[in-house]
């Protein structure tokens, strides 16, 4: 009986602290799925727990990867130089203004990200290289995959749900409730602009005589 | 003395970049219809021609501080007209080159130095020498998918022939426009002050020094080099004069991926040497780029 009453007990804990569930889907009004888009999960009250993970935007071909990293404010990031050429990575964005010039391959740096908002990466040697890091104030967020879907999971409770992509027209935000036991499904379609990026592709020399 | 200064400038320039990254590889063909390529002033006897440009370089690059970027390229050339074999020739060259950025970002103008020192071997070996080139230019990006520039380059041939000893300058102006994802227009205005390779038939270039088109031009022709030798035709004769010329191009690329693109070119200029004559040239083209 004992035994019986001591399993209830750590169920019904478990259960308490089991996070509600939000799915996410989006699409573009052509139904195709939106990667790299930052879902997170601001609470309408209380406090957040302090940011656990470190994340990590790595060169490498000349390029940034991942293009779109979402990190909790007061979060570090970490810059590998994986290339074989060097690299000038910048923000010039207002929450996080920093440069790593003369950066050789090899390197590796870390960033700590303590006001949230957007940053936006480039690289002063090669124009094409662009990502973004999406400081958000809460630990509860994530990043859809090549199918446009997202998993989060947080306390029940009421929260203002953001969606934030590179492309995103305008701002998108829902306040939700979450429930336990209740998984909350949502699909919401994004209007996108136009993907404008520096050209990376190789220019013959123009004419001369 | 000018060839010994070009190449120790050359080591200089390129010596400390031998310490940098692993080099990074392109190469491009190029096929072109060419009109006028003989570059003659009697219609009549204009020469066209289709023509095959082959390029490879391995480049190297080293930023030096955080406002300046070094770097040094090995290129090779080839050039074959399939109707006049003659003119078909291959380059060695080293190039290095200086950038200055002011600012960060995409945005930030910049300003480039370059210079080159290039081996030319000719099918007609009198056309073969050496060609040192500098170059300055200044460019911005206006927005995001906006670039201008203004070029000014010098070039020097040190050929076998003093007919083909040139020595030009040329400024420039060009716009650059990245119309849609993958899609790039660029168009650009030229001027060029010095000399220029021009052709004629035999027959007509007697008639020049015969004075049949006039005493200036009877003057200036027997004054200025010349030699026959067969470029595009029997009795054909190349000769050098101090020309001005006007360009114009337009180019639309389209990028298969962050390393191929094909780019369609259309390009004019006019030339009008001292004493009046013109020689107009067009070139269509079509070029495949690549970057390993």
């Amino acid at each position: 009986m004992i035994r019986y009453a001591v399993l209830l007990a750590l169920v019904a804990a478990v259960r308490a602290a089991d996070p509600a569930l939000v799915q996410i889907a989006l699409k573009t009004a052509k139904g195709e799925p939106v990667a790299d888009a930052v879902v997170s999960l601001l609470p309408a009250a209380g406090a957040v727990p302090p940011p656990a993970v470190e994340a990590e935007v790595m060169q490498k071909d000349e390029q940034f990867s991942p293009y779109v990293t979402a990190v909790q404010a007061g979060g570090r990031v970490v810059f590998p130089n994986r290339d074989t050429v060097q690299h000038h990575v910048y923000s010039l964005s207002k929450a996080k203004k920093f440069e790593l010039p003369l950066y050789a391959p090899g390197s590796t740096e870390a960033i700590t990200f303590d006001q949230p908002g957007l940053v936006t990466l480039g690289c002063n040697i090669h124009d094409w290289m662009i990502a973004y890091i999406v400081v958000v104030p809460t630990p509860w967020f994530a990043k859809t995959g090549s199918d446009g879907r997202a998993e989060l999971r947080a306390p029940a409770g009421a929260y203002r749900l953001e969606v934030w992509h590179p492309r995103l027209a305008a701002p998108l935000a829902l306040n939700v409730v979450l429930a336990e036991g209740k998984p909350m499904s949502l699909e919401q379609t994004l209007t996108l602009k136009p993907d404008r990026r520096a050209r990376r592709a190789p220019d013959p020399k123009g004419p001369g005589y | 003395m000018k060839r010994a200064c070009a190449a120790a400038a050359a080591f200089l320039l390129l010596a400390p970049l031998t310490r940098a990254a692993t080099p990074a590889f392109r190469a491009g063909a190029t096929l072109s219809w060419a009109g006028n390529i003989s570059r003659t002033s009697d219609p009549a006897a204009e020469r066209d021609a289709t023509t095959l440009d082959v390029t490879a370089a391995a480049t190297i690059n080293r930023q030096i501080t955080r406002d300046w970027f070094a770097w040094a390229a090995a290129e090779a050339a080839s050039f074959t007209d399939l109707d006049f074999e003659r003119t078909n020739h291959a380059q060695l060259g080293l190039r290095g080159g200086l950038r200055r950025k002011f600012g960060l970002g995409p945005q930030a103008p910049m300003l480039d130095f370059s210079a080159g020192l290039t081996r030319r071997l000719a099918r007609y070996g009198g056309s073969g020498g050496w060609v040192a080139d500098a170059g300055v230019r200044l460019s911005k990006r206006f927005g995001e998918t906006v670039r201008l520039g203004l070029t000014g380059e010098w070039q020097q041939v040190y050929a076998r022939h003093s007919t083909f000893d040139t020595r030009h300058t040329q400024a420039g102006l060009d716009a650059a426009w990245d119309i849609a994802d993958g899609w790039h227009l660029a168009a650009g205005l030229g001027r060029l002050w010095g000399d220029v390779v021009a052709n004629a038939t035999g027959p007509t270039y007697a008639q020049a020094l015969a004075g049949a088109f006039g005493p200036s031009v009877q003057a200036y022709y027997s004054a200025i080099s010349f030699e026959t030798n067969q470029l595009y035709g029997p009795n054909w004769v190349s000769y050098r004069v101090h020309a001005r010329g006007d360009s114009a191009w337009l180019s639309l690329s389209y990028a298969f991926n962050d390393s191929t693109s094909l780019t369609a070119r259309a390009w004019s200029i006019e030339v009008v040497n001292r004493v009046g004559i013109r020689y107009d040239t067009e070139i269509w083209s079509l070029t495949l780029a690549h970057r390993f």
